[in-house]
């Protein structure tokens, strides 16, 4: 099983950097020692919309830079772990950026899944999507959003199932809660 | 009520032309101008100017396509440029589509956008997602085809409310929500659009091209 982490954070937060070790402990407990991507580290580009990632070079992005490389670790995950700072409960836009310009992951065409029209997946992989995110406080509106907003990316990630979970900043560190939240899968 | 005199349409979409979001923006900033609102469209770049226009404007209209489920990252990010600014009171309002038909792919944008609104000490007065965003094909909203009518007729009782920093009505946000078309018929027009494009790009044959191998030790 391959595990991937997204790491949306800063190494200069140490905070996050304290999670992000505990997360790798919890996760490599089981039998999925997990790959970590520092996106800091990367050169990506915004998405510039042209879709010449499904029709002028299918499966591929257009845009010459570190991203497509990323796309290529996403393609073959077993699971994927978004791990950033939550703003406007949603991930941060250093991760985002990775999901927008990884759209080359789907087929351009329709199909009805869980009621509603979405793109199939071009690798014809199930996808199994985990997000855990900081808030800088307290806040049960933005962490409700961010457990709809990885819900709705699994949709579209063809998943069946996610799990998801919030830390505060600040929060002294807990595996046990860190395992529940990577472990706990709720259907879509 | 608060009567809205400074109108900022800050359109999110990365597209220079063809963009529905900036047709939307642009076709509710006319709107606000006929009922007495000094309106502008601008987009995310350059940042430098773009705080002090925020800040000259007593509304804050966000008009995006829908990223990734999401608000597109460069818009995100200008967002929290804004809330850092700490730019006061102001009215916030969203005008969001997507590519899907449902409209409910816009809702947890529409809701991230709530939050920003929160997060920055604005009033919020509401989201407005239309799904099939594409139909406008980046023509203006006058051109629109039929199922956008009704759409377009929602925007102009929408702008009338914005001008008095009144919230959408349920009447309004309920006719966006409609599907313009049978769910059937959009996917066959979607699907036929790009074996188009690939038809017209030589990369018929390559739509299912899987260019990332499975390593070995995976």
């Amino acid at each position: 099983m391959k595990t991937l982490i997204l790491n949306g954070c800063n190494r200069s937060d140490q905070y996050a950097m304290g999670l992000l070790e505990q997360l790798i402990t919890v996760l490599g407990e089981g039998d999925a020692v997990p790959q970590i991507i520092d996106l800091e580290m990367l050169r990506i580009a915004d998405c510039n919309g042209c879709f010449g990632c499904w029709t002028r070079t299918p499966g591929e992005c257009v845009i010459r830079d570190d991203a497509p490389a990323v796309t290529a670790q996403l393609a073959y995950a077993d699971r994927i772990i978004f791990f950033c700072p939550v703003v406007f409960g949603g991930f941060a836009p250093q991760l985002k950026r990775v999901l927008e310009r990884s759209i080359s992951l789907l087929l351009p065409f329709m199909r009805l899944y869980h009621g509603e029209l979405h793109h199939p997946p071009r690798y014809k992989r199930e996808y199994e999507l985990c997000s855990v995110g900081i808030l800088n406080q307290t806040d049960p509106e933005v962490a409700a959003c961010f457990r709809e907003r990885t819900r709705r990316l699994a949709l579209n990630f063809n998943g069946s199932r996610f799990s998801w979970g919030t830390l505060v900043r600040g929060e002294i560190l807990d595996s046990s809660r860190l395992r529940a939240m990577v472990a706990v899968r709720e259907a879509l | 009520m608060k009567r809205i005199e400074t109108a900022l349409i800050l359109c999110g979409s990365p597209k220079r032309e063809q963009s529905s979001s900036r047709e939307f923006g642009s076709y509710l900033a006319r709107r606000l101008e006929a009922a007495g609102v000094r309106a502008a469209v601008r987009s995310t770049a350059p940042m430098e100017t773009l705080m002090a226009d925020v800040r000259g404007a007593d509304l804050l209209v966000l008009s995006f396509p829908l990223y990734a489920d999401g608000i597109p990252a460069r818009l995100k990010e200008a967002l929290m440029q804004i809330v850092a600014d700490n730019q006061g009171a102001k009215f916030c309002a969203a005008l969001v589509q997507c590519g899907f038909l449902e409209s409910r792919h816009n809702d947890t944008a529409i809701e991230m956008c709530r939050l920003f609104a929160k997060e920055a000490g604005f009033t919020w007065l509401g989201g407005l997602g239309r799904g099939a965003g594409g139909m406008l094909a980046g023509k203006p909203l006058e051109q629109a085809p039929q199922p956008l009518r009704a759409t377009r007729e929602a925007l102009d009782r929408a702008a009338v409310l914005l001008a008095q920093g009144e919230p959408f009505t349920d009447e309004i946000i309920g006719v966006f929500r409609q599907a313009p078309l049978p769910r059937w018929l959009y996917s066959v027009a979607a699907d036929l659009g790009f074996l188009l494009q690939l038809l017209s790009n030589g990369q018929l044959l390559s739509v299912f091209r899987k260019p990332y191998r499975q390593s070995r030790s995976e």
